[in-house]
């Protein structure tokens, strides 16, 4: 018998081998006349993880308007993966950042193609005329959720905190 | 039996008990695995 091999996760599964008997095609009868088979998956198709679940971005001055985040697929990397991701407000009180008001919503699906190790998401921020005087200061989320196959995991960090800040030397 | 995916080909022995001779029809049979997906179809007679 002639097992497929792939490179994509997938549960554990079985068929069945029969004998019948020629002529009228029935299963012979008997517990012995069938053998289950059971094709046991060897991909792994790995971890997902944000590389920095905490990111400061300075989002005032040159190249503030995108914050770029990374998310890396670890322990292994067989057949393709997808996961969805989206924007959210963090409640910190004042320094929440507002949908529309301090960044642009973000949603979609990373596809990480076999072998793939790491994969970037931009969100778009949105600028404000500050004082000298005046700070930013916001916290906003990016969430991984909603992973395929079922056998890739989402780190428990799967909520990627994003501080916006004035100063680019705050920054990291 | 519990076979590797990767393992390429699968052995099955069948066993003629009674020693009688006579042929037996030999087939496969989806469950949660398919055919075409997952396995290579067999449909085959044997001669004992």
């Amino acid at each position: 018998m002639t097992i497929i091999d792939d490179s994509n996760w997938e549960p554990d599964e079985d068929f069945f081998v029969e004998l019948f008997e020629i002529g009228s095609e029935k299963k012979l009868d008997g517990r012995d006349t069938e053998c289950k088979i059971t094709i046991l998956d060897d991909d792994k198709p790995g971890q997902l993880a944000f590389v920095n679940p905490n990111v400061r971005h300075a989002a005032v001055g040159p190249n503030s308007r995108i914050v770029s985040i990374d998310v890396k697929r670890i322990h292994d990397a067989d057949g393709v993966v997808t996961v969805e991701y989206k924007t959210i407000e963090i409640n910190e009180g004042e320094r929440t950042a507002r949908t529309g008001i301090d960044f642009e919503e973000a949603k979609g699906t990373l596809k990480f193609p076999p072998n793939e190790v790491m994969m970037t998401i931009d969100v778009k921020i949105i600028d404000k005329e500050l004082s000298e005087d005046q700070e930013r200061d916001e916290i906003f989320g990016l969430k991984l959720y909603n992973a395929f196959p079922a056998g890739v995991k989402i780190s428990k960090r799967d909520v990627c905190r994003i501080e916006l800040v004035k100063d680019a030397k705050a920054a990291r | 039996m519990s076979v590797s995916e990767s393992i390429g080909d699968a052995r099955v022995v069948i066993l003629n008990k009674s020693k009688a001779e006579g042929k037996v029809g030999v087939r496969t049979r989806d469950y949660t695995a398919k055919k075409v997906e997952d396995y290579i179809e067999k449909v085959e007679i044997i001669d004992f």
